[in-house]
């Protein structure tokens, strides 16, 4: 009877341990090899030296602060724990995984609003999902299944191959054959690397190319309501105040900066902003919003940015060393930094003196042109076309204030229309471009 | 939680861990604190309605147990001291109370069922005859009142006829009437059937607890892989009914009988799976339902519990009442000896499905529903002797195979057709859908982009067209005789794993992804 029940047993266990194995080859197989955080974190883990400051934020985050400038600049060990639309609730739990193997002095929270609000995609574990892969196992990563998922998603968290649909059997030999490679299993930064971006060290994650000068274009930035406050974010946040407390590391604020023409396309950026200062205020906290930087911080150029939302390299080089500049400031509390910054957007906007962006849509037969500019600005709009043929515009309408062409005027063999904005009374050829293309 | 959830796993691995670990006395104050919590978490307060009803049930119960003992004994102390009429009057007197404590228990319990159930509905139905009186739109109806109702109400009629002792332990009582794996979609099990072995104590058998765990595997296969991807495309036909004709109203006809049996059955098979590993046999509720060759038959494969609680409590009390009697003299007398026995028959059966509708719901589409098939099997009995003689002209070999595989196909079809009306959003949404069958046959093309609007795709119309193949293989071998479980288990061991892996790998990778969200279980709304 005995030596039936240990029998059992080990059927039991060696089924199980299959079982297993057969989910790790579903995982390798389906799972496709790039992934920044997987390199994020096993960096992490392998720090050798402890991390003197850990920046936690979604995209903004990983994108903007450049660790190789901040360790340089502040002297010390920095490491960006961003990830792809990280959570406040994400944030926190990265935080207490940081905690079981450093013990950083700085923590810099990066403030983008769409994190205190809630959109469709709120309630989307994916999020989580890639950052609970490569937790390794513990009791904080129990606490974070738990936190993280709910009846719907846990099943894809036990089981991430499940979140991979592969319909092309290629596709699973493609996988194996990228994965069987030394760089894989080292974590080597090169298998997280595109045409135009690739991980850059300790989370930094560097994009080659910005928006050419003038060609930021139409934006569609998060939007914020005050109706529509995410109470889970606002929690976490406590925690989050509450665990660097615990640890003696001293929480920063900062918002890292988008394209001008973003702000204002907001609308009601200030609401936004008062949101994130007021929670700063409530923990006796300091936030740097570098939307409201003053040129003398921090110039925003077009070619800073790639998108509505995120720096390139070369705008992550420039705000890095600008960020690292106010937070030693702020170290050795040398500075008033409020003078940096505008109080409010509508200083802020105030000061604009040009057109930020424009862009034209059709619209009851006419071609309109929208732009956003400073407040005192008037901006005026010059219509031009090409043919396929040509690579030189001719102007269908010089500049005016007057933001839109009937299609009547289009020579019926246009190829693309270009709009071109500048502030009025300015005598440069554009501020701002837009390239209209009649084939759309 | 639902029973396809992560969660519900390890919900039943911590049960089935406790249940095994502590000594044999405690096994079953296990099982009562399991499914109250479970019950909790699904119904927080209205956790009280069970409660009223486990408290007024067991207390009905014991006191007609205990006015039958009384009157037992008074009549056995004093039977020389009264006469034949005093003993009967004294009888007669006890019988009626006792029928007044039984019709307590039953209209108090029945009372709630249909206030939290059918109030809605009375009242809404009231409001659109005659002025506005109230809204009831309040009530959110507790989880399984159908289902434990039902069961409390079979255990009380039960005691009453003296089939059975009532319960004297009102703990194990409230086990058998709250516990977990029945309380969302059934079965609506029997006292004497359950509760004994809910209270006895059960050993850890390997050999049963894999047996119970290819069951279980089966229901998920059946409720995740075919159901919940059969719902995709059924639940856009029916939403949106006007914009679907022909084929792709069939085919939405044909997925949604197959999406009701998956996830009916499915989560059935789920439960009988957990009861199996805790060493606890738990009622049939299918018997391979499509192989019925009649409506009646189908009712004998399909929701056998519900059936045979009808025909046990409605229909027999009905068809043997002393005014069924004299209906049946009465309709003897006037047509005949055949129409006289059939028609009572037919009215009881109406009855029977009338209460059988009503009990999935409170809409018209359930009343439907009941009627229809009452409908179908009375008109079927009614037209025997006609069917019988057409049979005898035409010399149609009765006992052939192709005669029966034409009346399984007939039964499948009339009853998807009866399936597809309940299921839409109002009766003249069902009866719209199915002119609308009429309209566009044969138009491919427009089944093609129906087949990729819902989210379902080629690939996934591929997975759940080989599903149900394997499903209907599997029902076909079981229908002659072959215990695929048995089997299985007889074969050496890599064949059996390998079946085992496939079954689980075949879950993980065709249950449908978690963005789509796995479907509450249907019959969890009754």
């Amino acid at each position: 009877m005995r030596s039936f029940k240990i029998i059992n047993v080990f059927k039991t266990v060696l089924f199980m341990t299959v079982l297993s194995l057969l989910i790790e080859v579903c995982n390798f197989t389906s799972i496709p090899p790039q992934s920044y955080t997987r390199i994020m974190m096993h960096e992490m883990y392998g720090q050798r030296e402890n991390i003197d400051v850990v920046f936690l934020g979604a995209s903004h985050a990983y994108r903007s602060f450049d660790t190789r400038i901040l360790d340089e600049q502040l002297g010390m060990n920095t490491f960006n724990m961003g990830s792809s639309s990280q959570s406040v609730k994400d944030s926190y739990f990265l935080l207490r995984e940081m905690y079981s193997h450093h013990l950083p002095r700085y923590c810099i929270l990066e403030m983008s609003w769409a994190r205190y609000n809630i959109y469709d995609f709120s309630s989307n574990a994916t999020s989580s999902y890639i950052l609970y892969d490569y937790f390794r196992p513990s009791v904080n990563k129990l606490y974070y299944f738990f936190s993280a998922f709910n009846e719907q998603t846990a099943i894809n968290a036990v089981l991430p191959f499940r979140r991979y649909p592969i319909t092309a059997p290629s596709k699973y030999l493609e996988n194996i054959k990228a994965k069987m490679t030394k760089e894989y299993f080292g974590c080597s930064y090169s298998v997280a690397a595109y045409d135009n971006e690739h991980y850059a060290g300790k989370g930094y994650v560097y994009r080659n190319k910005g928006f050419s000068r003038g060609n930021v274009g139409k934006v569609e930035p998060y939007t914020w309501s005050n109706l529509n406050i995410n109470n889970e974010a606002v929690y976490y946040f406590d925690k989050i105040y509450k665990l660097c407390e615990e640890n003696g590391t001293e929480l920063i604020l900062v918002t890292a900066p988008v394209p001008l023409a973003s702000v204002a396309a907001v609308g009601n950026y200030q609401e936004a902003h008062e949101f994130l200062d007021s929670l700063a205020e409530k923990y006796g906290l300091v936030h740097y919003d570098f939307n409201l930087a003053k040129k003398a911080l921090f110039e925003n150029r077009d070619e800073y940015f790639y998108d509505s939302g995120h720096m390139s390299g070369l705008g992550a080089n420039v705000f890095s060393n600008k960020v690292a500049g106010i937070l030693l400031s702020h170290i050795k509390d040398i500075d008033d930094l409020n003078e940096f910054f505008y109080s409010d957007t509508n200083e802020l906007m105030a000061s604009v003196d040009y057109v930020l962006n424009v862009w034209a849509e059709s619209r009851e037969g006419k071609l309109n042109a929208y732009s956003f500019h400073g407040t005192d600005v008037k901006p005026e709009y010059e219509f031009l076309y090409r043919t396929k043929e040509s690579d030189k515009y001719a102007v269908i309408k010089a500049y005016s204030s007057i933001d839109h062409i009937y299609f009547d005027l289009i020579p019926a063999d246009a190829y693309e229309v270009r709009v071109n904005a500048r502030a009025g009374g300015s005598s440069g050829a554009f501020e701002q471009y837009y390239i209209y293309r009649l084939d759309n | 939680m639902t029973f396809a959830s992560l969660y519900f796993i390890f919900f039943i691995i911590t049960v089935c861990t406790l249940y095994f670990a502590v000594p044999d006395g405690m096994k079953w104050i296990v099982l009562l604190i399991s499914s109250y919590f479970f019950y909790f978490l699904l119904s927080s307060v209205w956790t009280v309605f069970i409660l009223f009803t486990t408290a007024t049930v067991f207390i009905s119960a014991i006191a007609i147990e205990r006015i039958t003992e009384h009157s037992t004994e008074y009549l056995n102390k004093n039977k020389e001291l009264m006469d034949e009429e005093q003993v009967k009057a004294y009888k007669a007197k006890t019988k009626r109370i006792k029928k007044y404590t039984l019709l307590c228990g039953l209209f108090a319990n029945l009372g709630i069922l249909i206030f939290l159930k059918y109030g809605k509905f009375l009242f809404e139905n009231i409001n659109l005859s005659t002025t506005h009186i109230a809204s009831l739109n309040w009530i959110i109806l507790p989880v399984g009142i159908s289902f434990y109702t039902f069961q409390a109400l079979g255990y009380l009629i039960d005691v009453y006829r003296g089939k059975y002792k009532a319960d004297h332990n009102f703990f194990k009582f409230s086990l058998f009437l709250s516990f977990f794996l029945q309380i969302i979609q059934g079965p609506i099990s029997r006292y004497d059937e359950l509760a004994l072995q809910l209270y006895k104590p059960h050993r850890f058998y390997y050999a049963r607890a894999q047996n119970g765990i290819l069951l279980m595997l089966w229901g998920y296969f059946k409720k995740l892989v075919i159901a919940d991807r059969a719902a995709l495309y059924t639940s856009m036909v029916f939403e949106n009914y006007i914009e679907y004709a022909g084929i792709e109203i069939i085919l939405a006809a044909i997925l949604y009988t197959l999406q009701i049996y998956g996830d009916f059955s499915g989560g059935i098979d789920i439960i009988r799976g957990i009861a199996q590993i805790l060493g606890i046999d738990m009622a049939l509720n299918f018997k391979r339902p499509f192989f019925a060759r009649t409506v009646s038959e189908f009712w004998r494969r399909w929701h056998i519990s519900l059936g045979s609680w009808t025909k046990d409590y409605i229909f027999y009390p009905l068809i043997l009442s002393k005014g069924f009697a004299r209906f049946r003299k009465q309709m003897g007398n006037a047509l005949g000896h055949y129409l006289g026995k059939t028609i009572p028959v037919c009215v009881s059966t109406i009855i029977l499905f009338l209460v059988i509708g009503i009990w999935h719901g409170a809409s018209w589409n359930y009343v439907f529903y009941g009627l229809c098939n009452g409908g179908i099997i009375s008109l079927g009995l009614l037209l025997e002797p006609v069917f019988d003689k057409v049979i005898k002209i035409t010399r149609l070999n009765t006992g052939s195979r192709a005669w029966s595989v034409f009346q399984m196909i007939r039964t499948f079809v009339v009853l998807s057709i009866v399936r597809m009306i309940v299921n839409a959003k109002s009766l003249s949404a069902g009866f719209s859908m199915l002119v609308s069958i009429g309209r566009d046959w044969g138009n491919m093309n427009a089944l093609k982009k129906a087949i990729i609007a819902s989210g379902m795709g080629k690939w996934g119309a591929v997975v759940l067209f080989t599903a149900a193949l394997v499903m209907l293989l599997v029902e076909v071998l079981q229908e002659n005789g072959i215990h695929i479980r048995e089997s299985i288990s007889r074969q050496n061991v890599i064949v059996r794993w390998i079946t085992y892996y496939g079954l689980i790998f075949a879950i993980l990778f065709f249950m449908m992804d978690s963005s789509d969200g796995i479907k509450e279980f249907i019959y969890a709304q009754f």
